[in-house]
């Protein structure tokens, strides 16, 4: 790239057509403010494209927006419970899995759920935990352990990125809880659950491991 | 575990495809919109409208028109919301079809030779008493509203929000070329109309 740029009117209408980068343009402009036939008008452009450039690109709306939007959502049917009776063949695979313990007691297999349950508290809901995730929450609690023994010995400032990172994955966790004693029944729910469960678990293994190493 | 894609009652449920955890929680956001989950859809809503709705204004050079174009476009995105794959997508998809329903707009109201307009009038200059920098860009402001739809809409999407050309003329449906020509004449407009 050359240090000086000619500042003929063909440079003067590239860069107004947006085809300069920006080193280019910066050259070009310097160059424009000792011609004096161009340097009051590039110095007009300059400053008005510098001044929309500096325009608040997020002005704030004069009230909120969101109740409209809100009745246009709400005109449409929510997330809800869909009655067991609809996934008698998926119901029969994830009780063999062993997720039964996710309806309300008494869990029996073929009893639909269409009540759409106030906002349970997780803790009753979880009362009725098979050795699934009982497993899971014992392999949860040992690794949990291990990484608060070994993160004492890391910088603070891993420790906390380690820990930050665990309370997203709770507060995800805690969603899902919640959203399952809102749908008691439902599987995909029931699925996703268990998935990440498994997530937080290799999570886990895996800072124990690089902190194993250090 | 290696978590797959499962079949139930012939949908797919794909599980999140993020490792990492700070992801994860936006990633169960995007999946809880997907499934019709109206809190999830106010989360993302209260994290981008601020965004969308400067772009509309920015746009429509209007407030009322903004406050509009803006709920329109996330009303068509609860609509849409089957086919959002994360939250950057989202925010994307909200962009996209901002400006694709400015310029539609501007198409069913102004004929096509209108969008980009005659030379308006230039202002008049403005009172003592104000220092320089406030003072253009109050001007700027009330000239950006003057100028045609197409014209404001390149010059914006350019000098303020920083698109290349090549995604303008994506959102524009123009050529390439033909932005490059659009911002000229609008930059050259505005002088005029700042002079």
């Amino acid at each position: 790239m050359s240090e000086s740029m000619p500042t003929d009117d063909h440079r003067l209408d590239a860069w107004l057509r947006g085809e300069l980068d920006a080193e280019e343009a910066r050259l070009f402009v310097d160059a424009a403010r000792g011609d004096e036939r161009q340097r009051e008008e590039v110095d007009a452009y300059a400053e008005m494209i510098e001044a929309i450039g500096a325009l608040d690109p997020e002005p704030a709306p004069d009230r909120d927006l969101w109740p409209v939007i809100a009745a246009q959502v709400e005109a449409r049917p929510r997330h809800r419970v869909r009655p067991l009776v609809g996934f008698g063949v998926a119901a029969g695979i994830l009780l063999a899995a062993g997720l039964a313990f996710l309806r309300p007691s008494p869990p029996t297999p073929s009893s639909p759920s269409h009540q759409a349950a106030s906002v349970p508290r997780p803790a009753p809901m979880l009362t009725g935990y098979t050795a699934t995730t009982d497993g899971l929450d014992a392999i949860q609690e040992s690794l949990r352990a291990e990484v608060t023994r070994r993160s004492r010995a890391l910088p603070p400032e891993v420790r906390e990125s380690i820990f930050q990172n665990l309370a997203t994955i709770d507060r995800a966790i805690a969603e899902i809880e919640l959203a399952i004693g809102r749908n008691p029944g439902d599987l995909e729910l029931a699925r996703t659950y268990i998935d990440y469960r498994h997530r937080q678990i290799d999570f886990l293994r895996r800072v124990n491991q690089r902190t194993g190493r250090l | 575990m290696t978590p797959v894609a499962m079949t139930l009652d012939s949908r797919t449920i794909d599980p999140p495809t993020t490792e990492e955890p700070s992801d994860l929680a936006d990633a169960w956001l995007v999946r809880s919109l997907r499934h019709g989950d109206v809190d999830a859809f106010k989360t993302l809503y209260d994290r981008s409208h601020r965004k969308l709705y400067g772009l509309a204004y920015r746009l429509t050079a209007s407030p009322a028109d903004a406050e509009e174009l803006t709920q329109e476009v996330f009303a068509r995105a609860w609509n849409h919301r089957t086919e959002f794959r994360n939250v950057r997508h989202f925010e994307r998809w909200l962009r996209r079809v901002a400006i694709n329903t400015f310029i539609s707009g501007v198409r069913r109201d102004v004929p096509e030779a209108g969008l980009d307009g005659d030379a308006p009038e230039r202002l008049e200059q403005p009172g003592s008493g104000r220092d320089g920098g406030s003072r253009l860009r109050i001007d700027l402001e009330r000239a950006l509203a003057t100028l045609s739809p197409r014209l404001r809409a390149v010059l914006v999407l350019f000098d303020l929000y920083g698109l290349r050309h090549e995604e303008i003329a994506e959102h524009l449906a123009i050529t390439v070329g033909g932005s490059k020509v659009q911002l000229h004449r609008a930059r050259k407009r505005l002088r005029e109309i700042l002079r």
